[in-house]
């Protein structure tokens, strides 16, 4: 039964538990799941090219065993098959093929392939994100036929093209921008006729990136008042009213009109880096709290926060999950060679930061899987909602670039390209992603300045002024997250000169200029302070 | 008619119709729910009843029957909240308790008056038609208990339905609750309106007292369809026809009464009418059996037809033990009595740890996708069926998350089944099975009444069920070789006569099949590897037979095989596809690693070859003997240039073990030509094999070994080192401690004393005390790590023989251990690396001088 059957029977108490009934599940029975269509996945792994490489044509018998015998793996160990799309070497016929950009690698771009087992755990997923957006207590949603959502993500080939496809047949929702229409057009137009028939017909929910979400938000704030006089015709009388009524408080009471004042949202979803910290401003723009989940082209969507919104949970039946804690992580940093042990999820622990590590279910092809992203546990389980299950945020992805709420993405390049602008004399560098207290992201330059600097008088506030001009000018002035965010984006801390060549000379390796080892930054820290 | 003539008649009718719900009730199987709507209906008549007393002024007065018309409405909401609660299965005890207590409350003050102040009844004339009558009306004012009381009633009535509805399981049911709450609030709405507001002027609370009950009628007919409508059209006809004996009684009566009076008779009417009465009694009695024996047939065809399916299924299922009849008769009674598409069975397989379909738990004898399907135990459904004992719903499965770890290809079969409803099979607290349904032929849903009659009659057929796989595992037992879980020797005899006399002309095989020295094999590996070897080769003749025929184990190492339609060329073409097998199967790998295991067979087919059954076996046997005659690991068919007179009927394994005794003279030449190859190579090896031989055949002696034991064990004492020939001669010489790589080398010269051996088959009877000498009592030795027992007889002798004289002798890098030190030794070591027996005793030979301990050559 179709959820669009059981929406007209009305059958809103076995639609929660069908979709949504997965945060009622013990932890036991969590893994008892995981567990079991992970034994699934050795199965049909084991009869596939790509299956008996990766587990060393062995087909282990119980997880604890998979565990031991397949290792680590990263997109290389797959791309010869994925990227000439050889299907035959597959555990499962793919029905769509993702695609996702990958940094750093030989090939441009990632596939991944998505059988027809996946697409349905997928459409569960996306349905149970629906129902949790516009619930604000445990089994009561207001999710209905017919819905308006508006739908500001990336269309196929990337994962968040899928939404649309997998919903096709199941529920009757009403696109904004309309599917048909859209064709091949950039995002931000894509975003802005969605934005006008929205003007016309009114949302109900909307699906978008978290940065874009705030910049489609600030945009509309910040438009001048204006009534769609030929529209208005066809408009409903609660639209015309809610329009009339914003031109006023605008126009003539020349007050802030924002989102909510026109549209009554049921339910509001984003994803993304950094997003989290937008939360307060989306709830305060459009009126509803916005719902948090988490997805990627390799894995699909795995993680939604609940009615709660304080914390994403991961289904049971998309991904088998391993955590490789920080400090395995360390050990890895200082010891290449070594591999990291991962702990399952009834063996985490609240306020600690994993790596996730997953092996695909139903077909898919990545097994033990990493792909950089970082999560810190919030909590093992959720009294107050009632969820006996591991929460989490995403904190960020493990690379050499640093993304900034999905706004800035900044290379090693990018910063050499700064500092030979800025003609500023820096001897040595390195740049960390960090949070300030309210968990907002900033880059930290700890920068070596040389002996001229004392000459002309350069200290660490004209370094971070001149630096911050220089960022602007490179990257559009999209730099400036403090006025749309209030973020502060840059931080910079000198350091006594020649301490960051000391310790490689110490340690015999080069120091990482992008996201050095926390343990490796600490040192440098620690013997800056002592000097 | 006045409006109260028209009220005195619905009260009338109301009191009827009430009445003739509680007697159709009483038909039915009074379950708690029965109970509940026969209070709920004698509630609502006793309120019709005093309404009624009290307008028409019934003694003891208006207060008194107004009192009661109260009492009666505080009751209802209390009934009503037992009704919800049982009807959804929900219990919430804290609820029940509130509404005893409001009960109570209400009560005392309705009874102690503070609800309804003054109720008078009192008589108005009113003119009706241009006619003046008198009308009477009711009039009271209402206490502060009043409130109290509708408070009440309204949140019971509201806090039984949300709690109802919200802890609902069977969302089927969720229609018969609102139709049971709109019921009862209907009826309290007009009842309020009627006395707050029109004084009992117009009956709208009697006719929403009727719909009420109409409400109730049709959720628990939802609830319990056939048998509700069985109840009313049974009670329906019984009413009738009691109705037509009454009637016809009367008319009799008046009849009868009338013919008297008028031929004055009227004395007799005393006597003559109670003969009339148990006239009528009687026919009445004859009537209602003959009524109650076709009642069924007449008015319920399906449910009658259902009944009788029923019924037979008790009866057969009774007289059934066999496990194929007792599952195809319950498939075929649950199908027939629920109507669905299909049935299957899956039934508990205790060795594999699954449930599994197969096809003789079929209904139509198809299987799923044309092959077997098993449900491991770890599957979901099985799961929820072990916490949940009771019937599990297609619907239930889809939208459980639990049911998230199922499988695609499990998803795919319950697409492919059409599964619908799976039940459990338990008996003794044990589920032994899984009944599987498809949807009915009618695609309607089951009802709670169908899983309730699925449930008892999978109890009754679980224990049938239970009792049959006993029976079935007894009889396999009783034909079973519990090692190989081949047929035994008694039911190989069995099949063979039941094979010759259905055979007739068609050829009819017997192969005789013989492990050959598998004695040496058991005694070089030990038991344990023994038993191994025979379960391998009965998997491989299980496997290369299939179902051409029967294979049997008939004794020790000895297999036969029965192949029906079978000449003597397919089947010999067939044994030596077996023999090629084992022969694969057990070669390879080397030293001690190597299985030296073959076999030999004989073949004889009837009735080519041999006249009977019993001829049969007897001149395979001899083939069989031939075959190992002429050299082992050969098949031999027999024919007439074998028969042999009166064949000798020595075991196989006294043939081979007396060979050697007989021939051990001539060995002697060889046994010295390969010491003297040791003796050039390495001298102390040479006297040390020499003086192994001694103790070793002094103290299989001493533990009263026959003498074929000993002289082996001593021909094993000069051999058990031979090996050394190919270790190099820096090593066997050298000065000093070997290192780790060189004791490794050193190790590797049991594999070769076996790899010589080997080659010479008159002597391979040596080899199990070749091989295992470096074994440990506790394990710990090598090339095999075997223990106990497992290490035959004559490697235990040769290791404390080994281990005595290599203490006893001077080394390039150690002088001799004295004789205390070295008895120190073996006596420490005993149950660890010695056999402890043979220790002691070897201790005690030494001690008393009876072995000469002088190294060789001094």
């Amino acid at each position: 039964m179709t959820l669009n059957d059981l929406l007209k029977q009305k059958k809103h108490k076995e639609i929660w538990q069908k979709y949504c009934g997965f945060v009622d599940l013990s932890l036991q029975d969590y893994m008892r799941i995981q567990s079991r269509l992970m034994l699934e996945q050795i199965e049909l792994m084991s009869a596939c090219e790509l299956g008996q490489r990766l587990m060393r044509n062995r087909k282990p018998a119980t997880i604890e065993e998979y565990r031991r015998l397949v290792p680590l793996t990263t997109y290389s160990d797959y791309a010869d098959i994925l990227l000439k799309k050889q299907t035959s070497a597959l555990p499962a016929e793919p029905v769509v093929w993702i695609e996702t950009t990958w940094e750093g690698g030989k090939d441009p771009v990632k596939l991944a392939p998505y059988s027809e087992g996946m697409l349905k755990a997928h459409r569960t997923a996306v349905i149970a994100i629906m129902l949790f957006a516009t619930s604000k207590r445990k089994g009561s949603f207001s999710l209905r036929r017919f819905d308006r959502l508006m739908y500001g993500m990336a269309p196929m080939p990337y994962l968040t093209g899928l939404i649309p496809y997998v919903l096709d047949g199941e529920v009757d929702v009403e696109f904004l921008p309309d599917q048909g229409m859209i064709g091949p057009m950039s995002l931000s137009h894509r975003n802005s006729i969605g934005m006008n028939q929205a003007m016309r017909r009114g949302i109900d929910l909307f699906f978008g990136v978290g940065t874009l979400l705030m910049k489609i938000s600030e945009q509309f704030i910040t438009a001048p008042a204006r009534l769609p006089f030929r529209s208005m015709f066809h408009n409903s009388v609660l639209m015309n009213y809610n329009l009339t009524k914003a031109w006023l408080r605008k126009k003539i009471f020349k007050k802030t009109v924002f989102p909510k004042d026109i549209w009554d949202l049921k339910g509001l979803v984003y994803a993304g880096t950094d997003a989290f910290f937008l939360k307060d401003k989306l709830e305060n723009y459009w009126g509803v709290e916005p719902l948090e989940v988490f997805g990627g082209a390799e894995l699909s969507c795995i993680a939604a926060e609940a009615w709660g919104k304080n914390g994403l949970v991961m289904f049971p039946d998309v991904c088998f999950y391993e955590f490789i804690p920080e400090s395995e992580l360390a050990e890895c940093e200082s010891s290449p060679l070594y591999v990291p042990k991962t702990s399952l999820m009834n063996e985490l622990q609240s306020g600690v930061a994993y790596e996730l590590v997953f092996s695909s279910f139903k077909g898919g092809a990545f097994l033990r899987y990493r792909a950089g992203y970082m999560f810190l546990c919030v909590s093992t389980e959720n009294e107050k909602d009632g969820i006996m299950l591991p929460q989490f945020r995403y904190l960020n992805r493990l690379s050499s670039v640093i993304d900034i709420a999905g706004y800035v993405r900044i290379t090693e390049k990018t910063i050499e390209q700064v500092i030979e602008l800025s003609k500023l004399p820096l001897t040595n560098w390195f740049a960390v992603k960090e949070y300030n207290v309210e968990n907002r992201p900033y880059l930290h330059l700890y920068v070596e300045l040389g002996e001229e600097a004392f000459m002309q008088d350069i200290n660490g506030s004209v370094v971070q002024e001149q630096l911050i001009l220089y960022f602007n000018y490179l990257d559009l002035n999209e730099w400036d997250l403090e006025s749309l965010f209030g973020i502060n984006p840059l931080v910079t801390t000198v350091l006594p000169e020649g301490i960051i060549k000391g310790y490689e000379q110490e340690k015999g390796q080069k120091f990482q200029k992008i996201n050095p080892p926390a343990a490796a930054v600490a040192e440098i820290l620690r013997k800056a302070s002592s000097l | 008619m006045n409006t109260q003539s028209i009220l005195w008649g619905l009260y009338i009718m109301a009191a009827t119709g009430y009445g003739l719900l509680v007697f159709f009730l009483t038909f039915s199987r009074r379950d708690r729910i029965i109970k509940i709507v026969i209070a709920m209906f004698v509630l609502h008549g006793l309120w019709v009843l005093s309404t009624f007393f009290m307008r028409a002024g019934f003694d003891p007065g208006a207060i008194f029957w107004n009192r009661v018309m109260v009492a009666v409405l505080v009751l209802l909401p209390l009934v009503v909240h037992f009704f919800l609660t049982s009807f959804s299965g929900v219990s919430h005890r804290v609820l029940t308790r509130l509404a005893l207590g409001g009960v109570a409350v209400c009560l005392v003050l309705n009874f102690a008056g503070f609800v309804i102040l003054h109720p008078v009844v009192y008589e108005v004339n009113q003119e009706i038609n241009g006619l003046e009558a008198a009308v009477k009306m009711f009039d009271s004012h209402l206490g502060w208990g009043a409130g109290f009381l509708l408070l009440y009633m309204v949140l019971l009535l509201v806090s039984s339905f949300v709690v109802s509805l919200k802890g609902l399981r069977d969302n089927t049911l969720a229609g018969g609750i609102k139709l049971v709450f709109v019921g009862n609030a209907a009826f309290l709405t007009c009842f309020i309106l009627n006395c707050v507001f029109w004084g009992g002027r117009y009956p709208i609370d009697m006719i929403a007292g009727l719909f009420n009950a109409v409400c109730v009628i049709v959720a628990v007919s939802k609830y319990r369809v056939l048998e509700f409508k069985f109840i009313f059209k049974k009670g329906g006809v019984l009413l009738f026809f009691i109705e037509v004996i009454a009637i016809v009684y009367v008319y009799a009566a008046i009849k009868v009464e009338a013919l008297l009076r008028a031929n004055d008779y009227s004395d007799s009417l005393y006597y003559i009418m109670p003969v009339m009465i148990i006239l009528a009694l009687l026919i009445f009695n004859a009537g209602f059996s003959k009524f109650n024996q076709n009642i069924d047939k007449m008015f319920m065809a399906t449910e009658y037809q259902q009944r009788q399916w029923l019924r037979d299924f008790s009866v057969s299922l009774a007289s059934k033990l066999g496990l194929d009849e007792i599952t195809q008769t319950f498939i075929e009674a649950v199908k027939n009595v629920l109507r669905v598409r299909d049935v299957y069975l899956a039934l508990y397989d205790e060795e594999k740890r699954e449930y599994a379909i197969n096809s003789r738990a079929f209904s139509e004898g198809a299987l799923v996708n044309g092959q077997k399907y098993a449900f491991a135990e770890d599957h979901p459904i099985l799961t929820w069926l072990h916490q949940n004992n009771t019937c599990l719903k297609r619907e239930e499965i889809e939208k459980q998350p639990v049911f998230k770890a199922l499988w695609e290809a499990e998803w795919e079969l319950i697409n492919d089944i059409d599964l619908e409803l799976v039940a459990p099979l338990q008996s003794r607290s044990r589920m032994i099975g899984m009944l599987i349904l498809a949807k009915k032929q009618d695609e309607s849903a089951f009802t709670m009444e169908d899983l309730d009659l699925l449930l008892s009659l999978g109890g009754s057929t679980a224990v049938a069920l239970d009792n049959a796989f006993s029976y079935e595992r007894a009889k396999n037992e009783a034909n079973t070789d519990s090692l190989t879980g081949l047929y035994n020797h008694r039911y190989f005899y069995r099949v063979l006569r039941k094979l010759i006399d259905e055979a007739e002309e068609s050829p009819l095989s017997l192969v005789l099949l013989d492990l050959d020295m598998f004695k040496l094999y058991n005694d070089m590996y030990g038991h344990l590897e023994g038993d191994k070897a025979l379960e391998t080769v009965a998997e491989i003749l299980t496997e290369r037979v299939a179902k051409q025929g029967v294979v049997a184990r008939y004794g020790g190492e000895e297999f036969v095989i029965l192949l029906p339609r079978h000449d003597a060329k397919q089947t010999e073409a067939l044994t030596e596809n077996i023999r090629q097998e084992v022969q694969r199967m057990f070669s390879g790998g080397t030293g001690a690693e190597n299985r030296f295991l073959s076999i030999s067979a004989g073949i004889c087919t009837y009735p080519a070859a041999a006249p009977s059954g019993e001829e049969l076996l007897r001149r395979a046997d001899i083939a069989l003997y031939s075959a190992k005659n002429s050299g082992k690991n050969r098949i031999v068919v027999y024919g007439p240039s074998l028969a042999l007179p009166q064949k000798q009927e020595e075991e196989e394994e006294i043939f081979w073990l007396t060979v050697p005794g007989n021939e051990l003279v001539s060995h002697a030449s060889t046994i010295f030509a390969l010491t003297a190859t040791i003796e050039t190579k390495d001298y102390y090896t040479y006297g040390h094999s020499q003086k192994v031989a001694q103790y070793a055949s002094a103290l299989a002696a001493a533990i009263g070994l026959d003498d074929w034991h000993i002289k082996s064990i001593k021909e094993a004492a000069l051999l058990h080192d031979i090996g050394k020939i190919g270790i190099p001669e820096e090593i066997l010489k050298k000065v000093g401690r070997l290192n780790e790589e060189e004791l490794e080398v050193m190790r590797r010269h049991v594999d070769m004393s076996v790899t010589i051996i080997k080659h010479l088959p008159t002597l391979q009877y040596v080899l199990p005390a070749v091989i295992g000498h470096h074994e440990f009592w506790d394990g710990a030795g090598y090339p095999r790590g075997i223990c106990g027992e497992d290490i035959p007889i004559s490697a235990r002798c040769l290791s404390i023989a080994d281990s005595f004289d290599a203490m006893m002798s001077t080394r390039p890098y150690r002088t001799a251990c004295s004789l205390d030190y070295a008895l120190h030794e073996i006596r420490e070591k005993a149950g660890s690396q010695f056999d402890p027996h043979l220790a002691d005793a070897f201790i005690v030979l030494a001690q008393s001088g009876s072995i000469d301990v002088t190294p060789y050559g001094q």
